[in-house]
């Protein structure tokens, strides 16, 4: 399929010959995400709000399914054009417009990369905290259509804590600047955190405005291994309950410890089933102190082993074990699908037991981390796809997993988001009246149903 | 395709300069993949664009280096472009081959066509200077805002013999071959001086075979499959005269090519390929070598460092610049920056983002003369705030580059090749 051609020449009429694209290449090349591939129609690269605005007025009056996308690093197939249509990509609008530091706020355009943003602050002595895995790649816009969150959640919170402001261009082309400047403002509902974690259904994200805080004074990190994941899962009630919020808490399983030890020859103490990375930043008295404390947690939970980092270069060996776990898995199979549950933190333990079961139930290989603090868990399948009965125990494993986190009280998506992934099973969480009402929500913004179609069941 | 398979996460879009520049996907590493192997696959008919996005990689291997899943994005394209082949012999295209495929290879008519090379900076077009990056550079530089660098008035096989051989007062300790490059061996061969000096006075028999030829670098990146095998057999066969030794270069990208590059006919010599301030360094340490006090140094091996004399309490602040064609090799970075900081009059400075191309080394950059020229700024700027008196690389293509930009900026810093500092 192609756009109708008068429509095509309108779009290259508004975007220039740059910003328009529809040869073969370029259509394949904005099709994909990690989950998912559907060949767009065109793909319309807007420089400024007012060229975003002209596009969605046109595809609005033509009824043209539009998808917005930032750099396409969804996991959950969430950019995907599934029906065709035009691609909005932000990925040419990328500046950092401004960094205040009386105002402590940053101004940046959607397609900023959120590296970038956090460079410009940092530059200043100013932290934009939330961090996916994917922050020197995935855009600001992306991250607040998904509402990304990251390792130091727990203490920092998520994209959705940080919002301001944004400028939304709506399905008719209006561009409309929600929230503010003010740190506090309770004028109205709150439309920007509305947007926050939108996916892309209501409106295109042109600009964004975010709180920044001090950047703390020091940081400092131990590595803590114990018998099995119950006992570092309760390692992290009981440090929470001595009034420390860790800014990183990842937790890790035996088979990733294996795995870490067999690929980088990292030895992994004797009797380790699970490992606790741990952070705590602030000024640099207190560390010492909490640093000392959380020690002697790990003590009483039994720690089969211990290392902890003051310097820099300390620091990376001991994250070496978590990024190169996840990296070294990655070169092992043909396919490693990472999933994304939450739950209470109090369940956490009994989420990862859970999720032990049905691996060996379904004939998984399964390797889970974790954002222990807040209770985020990233089961990882590895299999190999295209062989009939490993396909289709991935399948089986993802909805029973999903099922279970269900029934134990959790969410079926912490970070990534719904996308087409966990379509089906929004329902079930959310049930007949909040889906009504988000359904309405969308009709208000969206009456024609342009934007980001295939998705949510309208 | 062979290798692991690329499962779209994204993240070498983080480090593409080139992605970084257009900011469009299909100019991005995880792109130009998926478009390569649906063309290789039959997928895809390839198209004007198609083309435009396998020409634009500037082979900078970050996305190589970055792929957490294994897979070799840069050889994955140079693959496609080698696949491409000919593609259609427009006058660009056929100056491409010609400088490529006919001219690189003859060093007997390069060194006279050196001599005349101010004819050459009128008759490339802007264009074609890119594909071939480091000799054609030098051929074609001054044209527009490129400066020329200080050519050889002769080449270095009219300035040594085939065999040079140690003094007598130095012990012999063993024998090596030199792969000059077209650079090293033509055009600027000052570096290479310095290291036949330097392995001279280590002990070393240094063989600066006539024959060799151009490693065959410009011909592959440029898609010449049949140019660049021959290139391969042609050394391959010169340097089996000279059996068993190592085989040292001055320049990255010769490095990259001849040690991973090189298949079945090459595999032998691949095999002995070492760089060259590497093999000095392996040296120095084993023998304890340590670089004579500046107060020991010639005055003027002195002076032309800089400005402000030379001394153990005031070293030459000197910088490293790591060429891309080093980014799979990253042991050559640690062994110069050890070898640098051994002298006494020496203290190394890191430059900020470390491994960032400059946009001088490599293929293809003066193709895309925007990208190279933004690189190239930003790199100079990140060595005039790192304070350093001298940035080093060990690619001449890295070297002009860093030096045209540092002159732009009107920069006290300079640019030279981390042999000329080695080799005092
Ligand atoms: C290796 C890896 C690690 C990851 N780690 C994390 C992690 O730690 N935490 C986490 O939360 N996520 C993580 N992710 C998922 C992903 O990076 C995030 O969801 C990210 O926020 C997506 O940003 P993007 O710019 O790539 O957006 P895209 O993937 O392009 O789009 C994502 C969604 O946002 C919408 N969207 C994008 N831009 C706009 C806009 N300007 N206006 C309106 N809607 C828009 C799209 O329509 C789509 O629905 C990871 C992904 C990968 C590949
Ligand atoms: S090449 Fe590697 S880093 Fe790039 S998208 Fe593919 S898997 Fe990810
Ligand atoms: S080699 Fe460098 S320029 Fe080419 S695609 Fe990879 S990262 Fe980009």
């Amino acid at each position: 399929m192609s756009l109708p051609s008068d429509i095509a020449a309108e779009l290259k009429k508004i975007l220039g010959p740059e910003g328009f694209l529809d040869s073969e290449e370029d259509l394949r090349s904005f099709a994909y995400d990690l989950f998912a591939t559907h060949r767009p129609d065109a793909v319309a690269l807007p420089a400024t709000v007012e060229e975003a605005s002209a596009v969605m007025r046109l595809c609005n009056q033509r009824h043209i399914p539009v998808y917005p996308r930032g750099s396409g690093t969804s996991l959950a197939g969430s950019p995907v054009p599934v029906l065709g249509g035009l691609v909005l990509c932000s990925s040419r609008m990328n500046k950092v417009l401004e960094v205040s530091v009386t105002d402590r706020l940053a101004r940046v355009q959607a397609g900023c990369v959120t590296g970038n943003l956090q460079k410009a602050a940092a530059e200043k002595g100013l932290m934009y905290p939330p961090n996916p895995t994917s922050c020197l790649y995935s855009t600001i816009g992306g991250n607040v259509a998904t509402n990304a969150g990251g390792a130091s959640g727990a203490k920092y919170g998520v994209t959705r804590d940080y919002l301001l402001g944004l400028t939304a261009v709506l399905p008719g082309g209006e561009i409309v600047h929600m929230g503010n400047r003010c740190q506090k403002d309770v004028t109205g509902f709150d439309l920007p955190r509305l947007l926050c974690g939108s996916e892309g259904l209501l409106a295109f994200i042109a600009e964004v405005t975010v709180k920044l805080i001090p950047m703390p004074e020091s940081i400092r990190t131990a590595l803590a291994y114990f018998s099995d994941v119950t006992e570092a899962g309760s390692v992290v009630a009981d440090i929470v309950s001595h009034r420390i919020l860790p800014c990183t808490l990842e937790l890790m399983d035996g088979v990733f410890l294996r795995t870490v030890a067999e690929v980088y020859g990292v030895p992994c103490p004797e009797g380790a089933g699970a490992a606790l990375l741990i952070e705590v930043d602030g000024p640099d008295m207190v560390l010492e102190g909490q640093m000392k404390t959380i020690e002697a947690i790990c003590e009483q939970h039994k720690a089969v082993g211990m290392e902890s980092a003051t310097t820099e270069e300390e620091r990376d060996t001991l994250w070496k074990a978590r990024r190169g776990g996840t990296a070294a898995l990655v070169r092992k199979a043909d396919r490693l699908v990472t999933l994304d549950y939450a739950v209470p933190v109090s369940l956490l333990p009994r989420a990862l037991k859970i999720m032990e079961k049905l691996a060996e139930e379904h004939k998984c290989n399964v390797v889970t981390i974790a954002h222990a603090a807040d209770g985020n868990l990233h089961p990882m399948v590895l299999y190999s796809p295209g062989k009939p009965e490993e396909d289709a125990a991935y399948e089986a494993f993802c909805d029973a997993s999903t099922r279970a986190i269900l029934e134990l009280g959790g969410t079926i998506s912490g970070e990534h988001g719904i996308g087409l992934e966990k379509k089906a099973y929004m329902p079930m969480q959310l049930g007949d009246e909040q889906m009504r009402i988000m359904r309405g929500i969308c009709r208000l913004f969206d009456p024609y149903g342009i934007m980001n179609p295939g998705k949510l069941e309208r | 395709m062979k290798g692991p398979t690329c499962e779209y996460c994204g993240r070498c879009l983080s480090v593409c300069p080139s992605y970084k520049h257009h900011l469009v996907e299909t100019f991005g590493p995880r792109a130009r993949i998926d478009l390569a192997r649906a063309v290789a696959a039959g997928e895809l008919e390839p198209g004007l664009r198609y083309h435009d996005a396998i020409k634009s990689c500037l082979q900078c291997l970050a996305c190589t280096e970055i792929c957490g899943k294994g897979v070799d994005g840069a050889q994955i394209i140079l693959d496609a472009r080698l696949a491409e082949g000919d593609g259609r012999l427009t006058l660009k295209r056929r100056l491409e081959k010609f400088v490529t495929c006919t001219l690189l290879p003859r060093r007997e008519l390069m060194r006279n066509m050196i001599r005349v090379c101010s004819f050459f900076q009128h008759v490339f077009p802007l264009d074609t200077r890119g594909s071939i990056r480091h000799l054609p550079d030098a051929l074609c530089g001054a044209a527009g805002r490129r400066s020329m660098p200080d050519l050889a008035k002769k080449s270095l096989f009219d300035l040594l013999p085939e065999r040079v051989m140690p003094p007598d007062n130095v012990t012999q300790v063993g024998e090596v071959a030199l792969f000059t490059g077209c650079f090293g061996g033509l055009v600027n061969v000052e570096a290479s001086l310095r290291l036949v000096n330097a392995l001279s006075l280590r002990g070393y028999t240094v063989f600066i075979l006539r024959a060799q030829s151009c490693c065959g670098a410009p011909a592959q990146l440029s898609g010449f499959k049949e140019a660049f095998e021959k290139a391969q057999a042609h050394n391959a066969e010169v340097f089996a005269s000279c059996p068993d030794m190592p085989v040292l270069t001055l320049c990255a990208t010769c490095h990259r090519t001849l040690s991973r590059e090189y298949g079945a006919a090459g595999r032998e010599l691949a095999g002995r390929i070492v760089d060259a301030a590497v093999f000095l360094q392996r040296h120095d340490e084993r023998r304890g070598f340590i670089g004579a006090l500046p107060e020991n140094l010639p005055a003027a091996a002195l002076l032309r460092l800089r400005e402000r004399p030379v001394t153990a309490a005031d070293p030459l602040v000197v910088a490293v610049h790591d060429p891309c064609h080093f980014r799979l090799d990253p042991h050559v970075g640690r062994a110069v920056r050890r070898e640098l900081a051994a002298r006494p009059w020496i203290r190394v400075v890191e430059l900020k983002d470390p491994g960032t191309c400059c946009g001088g080394g490599g293929v293809s950059s003066l193709k895309n003369p925007d990208i190279a020229d933004e690189l190239g700024e930003a790199r100079a700027r990140a060595v005039v705030e790192s304070g350093a008196d001298i940035v080093t690389a060990q690619c001449p293509g890295c070297v002009l580059q860093l030096n045209n930009h540092l002159k732009r900026l009107k920069a006290d810093a300079r640019a030279c090749h981390t042999l000329e500092l080695l080799g005092k």
